[in-house]
């Protein structure tokens, strides 16, 4: 069975580009282009694994994590932050909201999809 | 009878007294003597058959010849007491006469007392002047204090008077009459010594007995006569000068019952004036004896004390909370000399004999011991009446008290005022300085007398020279107080900025007697203040500067991340097979891309610095794994060139905790420009510990570093020789990102090199050991 990603991000490129290194993988995608459409999309389909952009408009990255982690069934789900690395402490504030990791845009196209891999793994085997 | 009498020797020669007194004696123009007694002395001589020798002199001086006897009489003398001690009088009254006091014309004085502090003039020796009912006495007995002048003769008192040379002048009321009209100066009421003016004669003369004999007899038969020589002389000399022509067409009956009547009505007239005076006399005296009794009773707290002229206490009073030195049966007859401490008995009698002397009242302050305590006293001594002396005593301790303790708190305010690092001025009620303290004048640059009044000014800032000095107005003009921050200019140009404070001094009703305040050095707070809002300005700038940065990165990753992400996919061939050209041209756009991300990191990674928000966190690892990863990725470019990579690296791991993204970062970007600058050659990368350091050097044998260039080498977005930037593509911001990530790490990051022949960089890193 496919495993489902949410792609939680507002840049109509990246998300492209993200779908489509996502889709070529072989991983089913579910796009939100905001942090409300994003917790709504999630609580709904309880994906697998969540790329979580942490500038968007309306409810930003770190408080997408915050409500979703307060799901019970969303717990455990990893979420991962993709941030410019721009601001100090981007990395601490997304791990603190309850990410599981992150990555430095611009992503790398050819390791984008063994980090998503590795971040699922250990799940797949609980 | 006849045995008593002695017949005048014949030609007997009779010496008298002649002075200048007209109309009643005088030199007339020719060098003759004229006047009504030279009239009556003559027409006695003729009648006597004496010869008169006139013996010229001043009224004193013939005086003075009468008693010594160098003259045998002379006229006009009024009769006194004391005179008759001196010399013999006629037994009959010759005249009747009394003095006025004149002034110039238009003066204010009206009576005795106005004439206190005032000059007097008056004839030198005259009963009007000297004697007891005179002028002088007068104006002792009315307590008024003047100034008399002695005048030879009553023309130089009236010449006196209206030169204004003196405020006043008395002069006998013949030669007034005769005379005032010719002065500018004008009668008062007041009238003196109402005289009995009769003939004097010398009592060292055996002739003095028949001249005196014979002379009373013809004054007698004179007076009796109503057409003698008594009456002609009387009309001729001293009928008021301004009736004489009426008089003289006048028949001498009409005359003789007019001056009769004149007479009576003169005397009756003066007896009126005098008995008016005496009331009045009478009464400011009763005013002053009550005033007197006033002043005593408003005094009752005083001790009073009566003594007779030994100093011996003959009565007290004392209030009841008045405490007495010694009890009355003790003191009472006894001398107070005896009965105070030696000390204070000397002093007491000083006191007491100056009072007796002077006759006036005499003050003084003295000290006792009473019970215990030193009190303080203050004495008045009346002895205007030397047998009854009246000594009223004052305790003024809690007075002089207050006064030392007045005295002390301000010699406490004035020391303070020196001592104090604060300035203090003080003003008069319009603002004008009066004082200033040694410190006012170490802040103001000014010497106490350079501030005074509004010197002051001279020394504030022009700049704030203007609103001082309004707000300063403003504040007098109000009566409020100020407070103001200003500028002090030094002589040597140094400024001073103070906070003046005012506020206004008032007296007891409330009024405004000038001003208090301080001025504070507050240069040094102002300084600070204005470094710290420098620094909060620059703060707030450096963090707008890495806000502005931070949000640029952001922005410019976004648009990045889709361009590297889709020419990696398209390269990876993700999207459809691609020929040679296409994959060239996606390559390039890749390193351009790539590029660009490096300058963006590297712009953001200065700022963070820069702002100090860069964080690190250490941990310990391996150095020399982080070595050989920063190897493996410079390889494939040295390969490409042709360098050889040489180490000389520690056998054993090496650990050290530290922030390991960071030193890589150092390490990469030194290894890669020994690669990007050496274009043959090798590159060395040699490792060693010293002591507590981990040095590193980075060697290469590529284009090297001009000497000028050394000391831009590490600064932010100046790469050497612009001229290579093409050839050598980069941020330019490399180097002075490592040598700040190797400062912030403890360590130190260093250069030798040599244009043309290589360069050698080098840092250290503190040696950290690991927990084994």
């Amino acid at each position: 069975m496919k495993k489902k990603i949410l792609v939680i991000e507002d840049n109509e490129q990246n998300m492209y580009l993200v779908t489509f290194i996502l889709k070529k993988a072989g991983f089913e995608v579910i796009q939100a282009y905001n942090g409300n459409d994003g917790v709504s999309l999630a609580e709904q389909y309880i994906p697998d694994l969540i790329v979580l952009d942490i500038q968007l408009p309306k409810m930003d990255g770190y408080l997408v994590a915050r409500i979703l982690r307060k799901n019970k069934t969303l717990e455990k789900t990893p979420i991962i932050a993709v941030t410019s690395y721009a601001m100090p402490g981007d990395c601490e504030h997304a791990l603190a909201a309850g990410c599981s990791g992150y990555i430095e845009k611009p992503i790398n196209p050819e390791t984008f999809v063994s980090q998503m891999e590795g971040f699922l793994h250990p799940i797949s085997k609980a | 009878m006849l045995s008593a009498y002695t017949p005048p020797p014949a030609n007997q020669v009779v010496r008298v007294g002649l002075y200048d007194n007209p109309p009643k004696i005088y030199m007339d123009t020719n060098g003759q003597v004229a006047g009504f007694w030279p009239a009556i002395v003559n027409a006695i001589a003729e009648k006597e058959g004496w010869k008169i020798e006139w013996v010229p002199g001043t009224w004193e001086e013939n005086l003075a010849r009468l008693e010594s006897g160098e003259i045998d009489m002379m006229p006009d003398v009024g009769w006194t007491e004391a005179r008759s001690e001196l010399y013999t009088f006629s037994g009959e009254t010759v005249l009747t006469s009394w003095a006025r006091l004149y002034v110039p014309r238009g003066s204010s004085i009206e009576s005795i007392l106005d004439l206190n502090g005032k000059k007097v003039a008056g004839l030198d020796g005259s009963v009007n002047f000297d004697g007891p009912e005179g002028i002088k006495a007068l104006a002792a007995k009315f307590g008024v204090e003047c100034t008399f002048v002695s005048m030879d003769s009553y023309t130089e008192v009236f010449e006196a008077i209206h030169n204004h040379e003196v405020d006043a002048g008395v002069t006998n009321k013949d030669f007034g009459d005769q005379n005032e009209s010719k002065y500018n100066i004008e009668r008062t009421s007041v009238i003196l010594a109402p005289t009995s003016l009769r003939f004097a004669f010398t009592k060292n003369s055996d002739q003095t007995a028949n001249l005196l004999r014979n002379i009373d007899a013809d004054l007698k038969q004179m007076k009796a006569d109503k057409s003698s020589v008594y009456y002609k002389a009387l009309d001729s000399y001293l009928a008021e000068s301004s009736q004489q022509n009426i008089i003289k067409v006048i028949p001498p009956w009409v005359y003789v019952v007019g001056i009769n009547a004149a007479c009576i009505i003169a005397l009756l007239m003066l007896m009126v004036l005098i008995a008016r005076k005496r009331i009045r006399e009478r009464t400011a005296s009763l005013e002053k004896s009550e005033a007197r009794y006033r002043t005593l009773v408003e005094n009752l707290p005083d001790l009073i004390f009566k003594l007779d002229k030994n100093y011996v206490f003959i009565d007290h009073h004392a209030s009841p909370e008045s405490i007495l030195y010694a009890s009355p049966k003790e003191f009472l007859g006894q001398s107070v000399l005896k009965m105070l401490p030696p000390a204070l008995a000397k002093i007491t009698k000083k006191y007491l004999d100056q009072a007796v002397k002077t006759k006036k009242v005499v003050t003084y302050e003295y000290q006792l011991p009473m019970n215990g305590d030193t009190l303080d006293y203050e004495a008045r001594i009346n002895a205007i009446n030397p047998e009854e002396i009246i000594v009223i005593i004052r305790d003024i301790t809690d007075r002089k008290k207050a006064e030392r303790d007045l005295h002390h708190s301000e010699e406490r305010y004035h020391a303070l005022g020196n001592l104090v690092p604060v300035g203090i001025f003080r003003t008069d009620a319009e603002g004008l300085t009066t004082f200033v303290n040694p410190a006012w004048c170490q802040i103001a640059g000014m010497t106490p007398d350079e501030a005074l009044g509004e010197g002051w000014l001279k020394a504030v800032h022009p700049d704030d020279l203007e609103e001082v000095r309004n707000r300063w107005h403003k504040s007098t003009i109000s009566s409020t107080g100020s407070n103001a921050d200003y500028r002090f200019v030094h002589s040597d140009g140094s400024v001073v900025w103070v906070i003046g404070q005012a506020v206004p001094e008032k007296d007891d009703d409330g009024h405004i007697i000038g001003y208090i305040g301080t001025i504070t050095d507050i240069t040094e707070r102002r300084k600070m203040q204005e470094l710290k809002e420098a620094v909060i300005r620059a703060e707030s700038a450096d963090r707008l500067k890495s806000a502005f940065l931070a949000t640029m990165s952001h922005e410019l990753r976004t648009p990045l991340n889709s361009i590297i992400g889709f020419t990696g996919i398209l390269l990876q061939g993700m999207v459809g097979p691609l020929n040679n050209e296409q994959q060239k041209q996606l390559r390039m756009i890749q390193g351009s891309s790539r590029h660009l991300l490096d300058l963006i990191n590297d712009v953001l990674d200065i700022s963070k610095i820069e702002a100090g928000q860069m964080t690190f966190s250490p941990e310990p690892f391996d150095y020399l794994d982080a070595v050989q990863s920063c190897l493996e990725k410079i390889k494939p470019m040295a390969n490409k060139k042709k360098l050889s990579v040489v180490t000389t690296l520690p056998s054993a791991p090496l650990e050290i905790v530290s922030d390991r993204r960071r030193v890589e970062q150092v390490l990469l970007n030194l290894l890669n420009n020994a690669v990007k600058f050496t274009e043959q050659g090798q590159i060395s990368l040699v490792c060693e510990v010293k002591g507590n350091s981990l040095i590193t050097r980075v060697i290469d044998t590529g284009i090297g570093i001009k000497e000028e260039d050394m000391a831009i080498l590490f600064k932010p977005f100046s790469q050497v020789d612009t001229g290579l930037t093409r050839q050598y593509e980069g941020t330019g911001l490399g180097l002075s990102i490592c040598k700040r990530l190797v400062d912030e790490m403890g360590g130190e990051l260093s250069v030798k090199s040599e244009w043309g022949k290589g360069s050698e960089f080098y840092f250290t890193l503190p040696l950290k050991k690991g927990k084994k």
